[in-house]
């Protein structure tokens, strides 16, 4: 772009454009902490199992989500032994509570037994002989839990209505009860017998399916909630290990008119690259590796060659969970690194150039980069240089303004960012020269 | 060759801890991120860094919680069973254990999203379907979750059809074992000659929330008031300990006032036929001496030493000169993990309290101090002339029988 051209325009709406580009690919960063958090703590996995404990918990009979949970379906899908899985499928759900209400139809007990023969009873009052006593064995003794059912084995239909009548009454109990009925069917052993009511479990095991999946996506919300906390504070980690201000970057967008034109029309590559992508994949919502390859392609290949700075491997560090991590959150920073914004820790910027014990340093002379046309820029770092109370409350609200921006998450500032360049374009239009002096 | 049994053992998981198990552990603000603290806790090397930091400041607790974690996050109670189970193998394959379920539903009144009584029982119940010969669940009981006839009720529909072989009483969640509420259970019990197994130091799990909750005033009913000099002592001491600002703010020192060993002695006078067992026999700091650094002693709120005192109720004589309670028994679990308690206990195999001392080990309690392996060595080795075999063979077996359960009989 044509710097002449340039001066006349809004310079308001382009720091604020910069300002969200910074926020944008920072953001990517948070995104990738707040993941590695998530992945390293089984977030997922934990909260997933908290719900089907809620949904299930029955305090005067069972917890049958806890009996879930050690059915063969579900347990075996955990990874390692202490996981939980971080997905129920709507099938598997239903079966594996079906099983646990249905295994109440049966009591198991163990009774004394001679040889085949029962003689619990003869047991219980003690009139056993001696040589009779020798002889004995406890034998385990499957028998239906509610009275009235006879015969040993059920259907499993049968099995789970039994199961859930033999359950002591709740609120859970009448849901279940209001399944089975509204899943009975009539049928006919021959055609001559008369009809009788059966459930059909097919369709009951579909109905509790829907059920849960219905749950779970009103859970998801709460997921969500939960993760807003983390997001912040991985906002924080972002903010205050690359030393972002936002107000002392806000007035070096003001104030620096080449940088401002730089990051704009690296905010417009952006833009088109999201937009293009979105539309490529038919979605709305990128997923942060699909984000990161949007900046990755707008990015100019010779900036990406940039040197790594030294000053920001306390970032790297705070990353080193897993190598997927690493590699993603490097690829941000050698990103950003390319602008040369005023970020990171250095001895002669804000905070540290406020200790002059610790090896921080003030502006000694005018450094030869500054044309006289960016004194005003100089000035601003000048002053931000003293350590002073209002320096401290000001860097201190631009690291919390930062915070709270990139908690708010990659994908709400990669749409900010494609709304404003949208604005931008469609706002009238930079005077040309002969414009001007008419 | 008789069974070896263990009499004191845990299969429970942490999945049966409720939520402020871990929550009292940690200071107030942590509370929103118990979640991810607990998570990182599941990670071995986590776990090993706290323990060592919290083993120096003395954070009991924190540790006790840790062991839950250790055995409890990566296991079912099935894994947790053969894992101990496995050690047993040098003693032959026919070892019982006897696993002590716990009621924690009532020791706070927060929420909390842990597997209940009834869910631990279920699962423990599953196990030993699978284990019928070898594992023998005890019935964690609290007469808050049901009450007379109803607790009664309860307990003998599981114990009747030897799912279950005896009681489990951990009174310092925050009950006395004279509570009313348990009458019922303990005349069956006594009848049936069902064992009672209750824990018995001045440390271990406690009622979390505010004393005041399960304390309301001096005199707690009982269901033996014909007692009145032993409930008087009782009621004495709960009034030197509610008027303590040192002991009533802190509700771990419950465990003094309601796992006191003279709160049976109303109990054993009402049902003096009851088999009863104190676990850890009173604990090894309390059977050693030179250990005897207990603050509420110090401050005159209770001057018993426990060991000493279980020691006396086992050896009460009547006017005629005979034992009065015959069917108290103490065990050595957790206790034996201390060196120092063996001449002690080689002592008390020579005298005539000798056939009612059990063995038992307290796993998984006891991960913190040595494998089960060491702990099986350590004992057996350190107990002289076969008395380790009357403890965990003759005398175990002659506290499981009940009129229900015949130990002679084996499970097919
Ligand atoms: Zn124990």
């Amino acid at each position: 772009m044509n710097p002449t051209q340039a001066a006349f325009e809004n310079p308001y709406l382009d720091t604020i454009i910069s300002l969200v580009l910074v926020y944008a690919l920072l953001s990517i960063l948070v995104s990738i902490i707040v993941e590695g958090w998530n992945r390293q703590l089984k977030a997922r996995g934990v909260f997933l199992q908290r719900m089907v404990f809620k949904l299930l918990d029955d305090p005067v009979n069972k917890n049958y989500g806890y009996r879930i949970y050690q059915h063969p379906i579900i347990s075996k899908m955990r990874k390692d032994g202490n996981g939980y899985p971080h997905y129920i499928p709507a099938e598997g759900f239903a079966n594996a509570l079906i099983d646990s209400l249905a295994e109440q139809a049966y009591t198991t007990s163990y009774r004394a037994f001679l040889g085949d023969s029962d003689v619990n009873d003869r047991y219980s009052t003690n009139s056993l002989s001696a040589a009779e006593r020798a002889q004995l064995v406890f034998k385990k003794v499957v028998a239906p839990t509610t009275t009235g059912s006879s015969g040993k084995e059920l259907a499993p239909g049968d099995r789970l209505v039994a199961g859930v009548r033999a359950m002591a009454d709740s609120e859970l109990k009448s849901l279940l009860a209001n399944f089975i009925e509204r899943n009975m069917k009539s049928f006919k052993a021959d055609a001559n017998s008369p009809e009788a009511l059966r459930l059909d479990i097919d369709k009951l095991k579909g109905e509790i399916g829907h059920w849960f999946d219905d749950y779970m996506d009103r859970c998801s919300g709460q997921f969500k909630e939960q993760q807003r906390r983390k997001l912040w504070i991985a906002g924080f980690l972002v903010a205050i290990t690359l030393n972002v201000d936002s107000l002392h970057l806000t007035k070096v967008f003001l104030l620096d008119s080449d940088l401002r034109e730089s990051m704009v029309a690296e905010a417009e590559r952006v833009a088109d690259g999201y937009e293009a992508e979105k539309q490529r994949l038919g979605r709305d919502t990128l997923s942060t590796e699909e984000l990161m390859s949007v900046a990755q392609n707008a990015m100019d290949s010779a900036q990406r060659k940039a040197v790594l700075e030294q000053r920001e491997k306390q970032l790297e560090q705070l990353t080193q969970v897993d190598s997927v991590f690493d590699a993603q959150a490097e690829q941000v920073l050698a990103h950003v690194r390319s602008w040369q914004l005023p970020l990171g820790w250095n001895r002669t910027e804000a905070p540290w150039s406020w200790f002059p014990a610790l090896g921080g340093e003030r502006l000694k002379e005018i450094p030869k980069e500054f044309k006289p046309s960016q004194r005003a820029l100089l000035d601003h770092f000048r002053k931000r240089n003293k350590g002073s109370f209002g320096n401290f409350i000001k860097w201190m609200a631009g690291i919390l303004i930062s915070s709270w921006s990139l908690s708010l998450g990659a994908p709400f500032w990669f749409e900010a960012l494609s709304k404003l360049i949208n604005i931008r374009r469609s706002g009238p239009k930079p005077k040309t020269l002969q414009e001007r002096n008419a | 060759m008789p069974r070896i049994t263990n009499i004191h053992s845990h299969i429970f998981t942490g999945r049966c801890a409720p939520d402020y198990f871990f929550r009292m552990a940690l200071p107030s603000w942590a509370d929103r991120w118990a979640d991810e603290i607990k998570a990182f806790l599941e990670k071995r090397w986590m776990r090993r860094l706290i323990k060592f930091f919290a083993s120096r400041r003395g954070n009991s607790q924190l540790l006790r919680y840790l062991q839950f974690i250790e055995v409890g996050t990566q296991s079912t109670q099935e894994e947790v069973f053969t894992s101990m189970q496995r050690a047993y193998a040098a003693l032959g394959a026919d070892t019982r254990f006897v696993a002590l379920t716990l009621n924690m539903d009532h020791m706070d009144t927060q929420p909390s999203g842990h597997a209940r009584i009834d869910d631990q029982l279920a699962e423990a119940e599953r196990v030993r379907s699978h284990f019928p010969d070898a594992l023998f669940p005890f019935l964690g009981v609290d007469p808050r979750h049901k009450q007379g006839a109803d607790l009664l009720g309860w307990a003998r529909e599981k114990i009747d059809r030897r799912a279950f072989f005896g009681i489990k009483l951990y009174p310092s969640i925050g009950f006395f074992p004279f509570d009313p509420a348990l009458d019922q259970l303990y005349d069956w019990a006594e009848q049936e000659q069902v064992p009672v197994m209750t824990h018995c130091t001045r440390s271990g799990t406690y009622y979390t929330g505010s004393m005041s909750n399960v304390l309301p005033n001096m005199r707690p009913p009982t269901l033996n008031p014909a007692a009145a000099k032993q409930m008087d002592s009782i009621y004495k001491r709960i009034g030197r300990f509610r008027e303590s600002d040192f002991t009533w703010k802190d509700s771990k020192y419950g465990c003094n006032i309601f796992l006191h060993p003279e709160n049976y002695e109303p109990v054993l006078h009402k049902y003096p036929d009851l088999k009863l067992c104190f676990a850890h026999f009173g604990g090894d700091d309390e059977m050693l001496p030179a250990k005897f650094k207990q603050p509420l002693r110090e401050k005159g709120i209770d001057a018993t030493n426990w060991h000493d005192e279980i020691k006396r109720i086992m050896g009460l004589l009547d006017d005629s000169g005979r034992p009065m309670y015959e069917n108290v028994y103490a065990d050595i679990s957790y206790t034996l993990s201390n060196k120092d308690v063996y001449p002690l206990l080689n002592t008390l195999m020579r005298t005539p309290l000798a056939g009612r001392i059990l063995f038992g080990t307290d796993f998984f309690m006891t991960v913190r101090e040595k494998s089960e392996a060491e702990l099986l060595q350590q004992c057996t080795t350190n107990l002289e002339n076969g008395h380790f075999q009357r403890m965990a063979a003759a005398n175990t077996t002659d506290y499981l029988r009940s009129r229900i359960y015949d130990p002679e009989v084996p499970f097919a």
